[in-house]
C-alpha cells in the first residue's frame, strides 16, 4: 500500500492530484448536465413526435421545443472548459 | 427582401358564359391567389364544376389504381410529352394498359389462389404419403370407422391395448417429421372405447382431403405444381416490371394533365355565382398586377372586369393576406427554414435575408475546419447536381453555403481535420519536414489562427467574443422587433416592451465596465438609474410578470457560448482521434499503422456526420429560440397560386 501524506508529498504530485480533481470536476459538469438535459429532452420529444404525426409540419416547432433543454448541458461544457483551460 | 412581397386583393366580374376561358385564363398566368368563396347568400351561390370535373377524375381514378399497382413513382424526366399527342392516344393507350394489367391481375389472383389450396394439400398428403394406402380408401364404410393421426408415444403400446377391446381392427404406424403416425381402421360402434385409448396418447387427427388415390404420387404431382405456379407467378412479376417501365412516362404525363383538367374543371366550386354572372375574390402580387390587366383587357377586351380593393377599407385581417417570399435567388434556400417554423405573416419582416448571413456564419464558426468543410462542400455539390427534389435541393445549397463559411473560419483557425495548419505543430511541416520547401513555408508562417483553437490560452477570448455576438444578435432581435411592433401596436407600445430591453442591457454594461474599471465610479449610479429606467419601461409595457423573464437576458446570450462550446467538442473529437493515430499507434509500425489509418476513417467519418448534426442543430436553435422570440410571430398563409408547374408535359 502506497501512504501519501500530504506533508510528504513533493509539489509535483500536489500538482498532480489538483489537475486530477479539475479533470473530475469537469466530467462531473458536463456528465451531470447531459443527463439533466436527457432527462428534460425525453419528454418533450415523445411528446413532439406525438404531435408531428398528427400534423407534419408542427416538426418545425416540435425540434425547437426539444433543443431547450440542451442548454443544459451546453452550460456544462462551458463550465468543463472553464476549468479546464483556466 | 426583408419584406414579403407586395399583394392585393382584386375582384373578377363576368358573364358565365366566359367562365370557361377565364379560367383557362388565370390559370395560364398562374399568379393568382383565390379565395374561396363559402358563405351562401340568396343572391350568391357556389359555382358549379364543369362537365369534365367528372370524366376527368374517374380517369384519374382508373389511372392511379393502375400507376399504384405498377408501383409507379414521380422520376425528374428531361423530354416532357407533348400534351396534344398524349391525348389524341390517351383513350386508346390507357384501355390498352387496362386490359394488360386486368389480365395480369386477374391470371395472378387465379395463380395465388391455386398455390394456397396445393400448399393446404401438400401439408395434408404428406403424412399420408407414408401409407401405401389410397386416399379415397379413408372414408366412406358403413362400419368401419378409418383414420389418421400423430401420435407420442409407442404405436405398439397402442396395438396391444386395442387388442384388449376388439381383434377386429387394422393399423400400421410410421414416422413423419420425427412423429408417430398411425392409420387406424375399426368398427364404429367401438368407437369411444377406441377414442378413450387414443386420447391417452395424445391423438391429433389428420384431416383428410377429399382427393382419390394414391397420396405419394399425388403428393409428387402437387409439388410439381407448386414449383411451376411459382416460376409462371415470377414470369408475371417480369411481365409487371416490363409494363412499368414501357408506361410509366404516359402515367406520369397523363396524370400530370387529368390533375390539371380536374383542377380547371374543378375552380368553380371556389367561386361566387349569380344566376348569370360569376365573381372571383382573389390576390395578385403587385408586380404581376399590370401584365394580369392587360392580359385580360386583351383576351376578354370589356367583358369580364377587374378591380383592385382597397386593404384598408375592407378591414382585412392581417392573417388572411396569403404571403409570397420576396428574396433575391441566393437567399431561396432559406425560405426552407423559415418555412419550417413558420412563414411571416404579411406585415411583419421576413428574416430570411438576415439568416442567410447569420445561419452560415454561425456553423462555420462552430465547424470552423478547412478539412471538413471540404468533404461538406463536395457532398453539397453532389447533393445539388444529385437531387431533384423540391425539399431537399434547398438544403443541400445550404450545405454549400455553409461549408464555405466553415472553410473560411478553418482557416482563420488553421485547423485542418483537427491538426495544426500553420506554425511549429503544421501537419504539412511533419509530412514533408520543415525543412522542406513546402513544409518550411508552413512552418514559418504564423499570422494565423487568429483565434487558437488547439490549445488553452485562446479559449476565454473565444467565449468572450460568442456571448458579444450573442449581444448583438439579441440585440437585432430587438430592433426587428421594434420595428414589428411600430407596425402593429403603435411607436409607444414599440418603445416600451422592445426598447426597455436594450436600455436594461446598456445599464447593465455600464454597471460592469465602471466595476471592472474601464469607467469612473460614477458609472455605477448611472447605470444603475439607466437599467431600473429600462426596467420600469419594460413593465410598463409588458406588465410585472417580465420581471420572471429578466433572468432570460442573461441566459439568451450565455447560450450563444455554444459558438464555442460546441466547436470545441468537435475539435476534441477530431483531436483526440488525431492523437491516438498518430501520436500512440503510427510509432509502433507494422500493423499499428493499418489500425492507425482505421481509426483516422472512422474516427473523422464520424465527427463529419457528428459535424452536419450539431452544429446544424445549434445554429438553428440560435435563430428559432434566441432570435426569433424577439421580434418574430409568424402564421402567414402560403400564397398557393391558381396554376400547374409541368414537370412532364408541355403544351405545344
Amino acid at each position: 500500500m502506497v501512504d501519501i501524506s500530504i506533508a510528504d508529498a513533493t509539489v509535483e504530485q500536489i500538482l498532480a492530484n489538483q489537475k486530477g480533481l479539475i479533470a473530475i470536476g469537469a466530467g462531473l459538469a458536463v456528465g451531470l448536465s447531459g443527463i439533466a438535459s436527457g432527462i428534460a429532452e425525453k419528454d418533450i420529444g415523445a411528446a413532439a413526435v406525438g404531435a408531428m404525426a398528427e400534423r407534419e409540419e408542427l416538426f418545425g416547432k416540435g425540434l425547437i421545443l426539444t433543443v431547450i433543454p440542451e442548454t443544459i448541458v451546453i452550460f456544462g461544457l462551458v463550465v468543463a472548459i472553464l476549468l479546464l483551460f483556466l | 427582401m426583408l419584406k414579403p412581397k407586395k399583394v392585393s386583393r382584386a375582384l373578377l366580374l363576368g358573364n358565365k358564359k366566359l367562365l370557361d376561358q377565364a379560367v383557362e385564363t388565370l390559370h395560364d398566368l398562374n399568379c393568382i391567389h383565390i379565395v374561396d368563396f363559402t358563405e351562401e347568400t340568396d343572391f350568391l351561390s357556389i359555382g358549379r364544376p364543369a362537365d369534365a370535373a367528372s370524366y376527368a377524375s374517374n380517369k384519374l381514378i382508373k389511372l392511379r389504381s393502375l400507376s399504384n399497382f405498377l408501383g409507379i413513382k414521380p422520376k425528374y424526366t428531361n423530354n416532357p410529352l407533348n400534351e396534344k399527342s398524349l391525348l389524341n392516344e390517351f383513350d386508346a393507350k390507357l384501355d390498352e394498359l387496362d386490359s394488360a394489367v386486368s389480365k395480369l391481375l386477374e391470371r395472378r389472383s387465379i395463380l395465388e389462389n391455386e398455390i394456397k389450396n396445393i400448399e393446404i394439400h401438400i401439408h395434408d398428403l404428406q403424412p399420408l404419403s407414408q401409407f401405401p394406402l389410397n386416399v379415397e380408401m379413408y372414408s366412406g364404410y358403413k362400419s368401419i370407422s378409418g383414420r389418421a393421426g400423430y401420435i407420442q408415444g409407442d404405436p405398439v403400446d397402442i396395438e396391444t391395448e386395442i387388442k384388449n377391446v376388439t381383434t377386429k381392427y387394422d393399423i400400421s404406424f410410421s414416422t413423419y417429421n420425427k412423429t408417430n403416425v398411425i392409420t387406424l381402421f375399426s368398427p364404429i360402434k367401438l368407437t369411444d372405447a377406441i377414442n378413450e385409448i387414443l386420447d391417452k396418447y395424445n391423438f391429433s387427427e389428420i384431416k383428410i382431403p377429399e382427393l382419390i388415390g394414391n397420396p405419394e404420387k399425388m403428393l409428387a404431382g402437387f409439388i410439381k405444381r407448386n414449383a411451376d405456379i411459382k416460376s409462371e407467378l415470377e414470369s408475371l412479376e417480369y411481365e409487371i416490371s416490363n409494363l412499368q417501365t414501357r408506361y410509366s412516362e404516359f402515367i406520369l404525363a397523363s396524370d400530370e394533365i387529368l390533375s390539371i383538367t380536374t383542377q380547371k374543371a374543378e375552380v368553380p366550386l371556389r367561386f361566387a355565382t349569380t344566376e348569370n354572372t360569376f365573381v372571383i375574390d382573389c390576390w395578385i402580387p403587385d408586380d404581376q398586377f399590370d401584365n394580369v390587366t392587360s392580359v385580360i383587357k386583351d383576351r376578354f377586351n370589356t367583358s369580364i372586369f377587374l378591380t383592385k380593393l382597397d386593404i384598408e377599407k375592407e378591414e382585412i385581417k392581417t392573417e388572411d393576406i396569403p404571403v409570397e417570399y420576396d428574396n433575391p435567388e441566393p437567399v431561396k434556400p432559406l425560405e426552407t427554414i423559415m418555412d419550417l417554423y413558420s412563414r411571416p405573416s404579411y406585415k411583419e419582416i421576413d428574416p430570411s435575408t438576415i439568416i442567410f448571413i447569420t445561419f452560415p456564419l454561425f456553423y462555420g464558426l462552430m465547424l470552423g475546419d478547412i478539412g471538413y468543410a471540404l468533404v461538406l462542400l463536395t457532398l453539397g455539390m453532389i447533393g445539388k447536381a444529385k437531387l431533384r427534389s423540391e425539399g431537399l435541393k434547398p438544403l443541400a445549397t445550404l450545405l454549400i453555403y455553409c461549408s464555405i463559411s466553415t472553410l473560411i473560419f478553418g482557416i482563420l483557425f488553421a485547423e485542418i481535420f483537427g491538426f495544426h495548419l500553420f506554425g511549429h505543430h503544421s501537419v504539412v511541416a511533419e509530412l514533408f519536414g520543415e525543412h522542406s520547401a513546402l513544409g518550411g513555408m508552413f512552418y514559418n508562417f504564423h499570422a494565423l489562427p487568429i483565434l487558437e483553437r488547439l490549445g488553452k490560452e485562446d479559449i476565454p477570448i473565444l467565449l468572450i467574443v460568442t456571448a458579444l455576438i450573442g449581444v448583438l444578435h439579441l440585440n437585432m432581435g430587438f430592433l426587428l422587433g421594434f420595428r414589428n411592433e411600430v407596425v402593429s401596436h403603435g411607436i409607444k407600445v414599440a418603445v416600451l416592451e422592445k426598447i426597455s430591453w436594450i436600455v436594461l442591457q446598456l445599464g447593465i454594461a455600464i454597471v460592469v465596465m465602471s466595476a471592472l474599471g474601464y469607467i469612473p465610479v460614477v458609472g455605477k449610479t448611472v447605470g444603475a438609474v439607466v437599467a431600473v429606467l429600462g426596467l420600469v419601461m419594460l413593465i410598463a409595457g409588458e406588465g410585472g410578470a417580465a420581471i420572471l423573464e429578466l433572468p432570460s437576458i442573461l441566459s439568451n446570450t450565455l447560450s450563444y457560448t455554444r459558438l464555442a462550446a460546441v466547436g470545441l467538442s468537435s475539435v476534441g473529437i477530431a483531436y483526440a482521434v488525431n492523437e491516438i493515430a498518430v501520436g500512440i499507434l503510427f510509432p509502433k509500425g507494422g500493423l499499428f499503422i493499418l489500425v492507425g489509418i482505421l481509426v483516422l476513417l472512422v474516427g473523422h467519418t464520424v465527427n463529419t456526420v457528428l459535424g452536419v448534426v450539431a452544429p446544424g442543430l445549434h445554429a438553428l436553435r440560435l435563430q428559432y429560440v434566441e432570435f426569433f422570440t424577439k421580434f418574430y410571430h409568424g402564421g402567414g398563409r402560403k400564397f398557393n397560386p391558381f396554376g400547374y408547374n409541368r414537370k412532364y408535359t408541355e403544351e405545344k
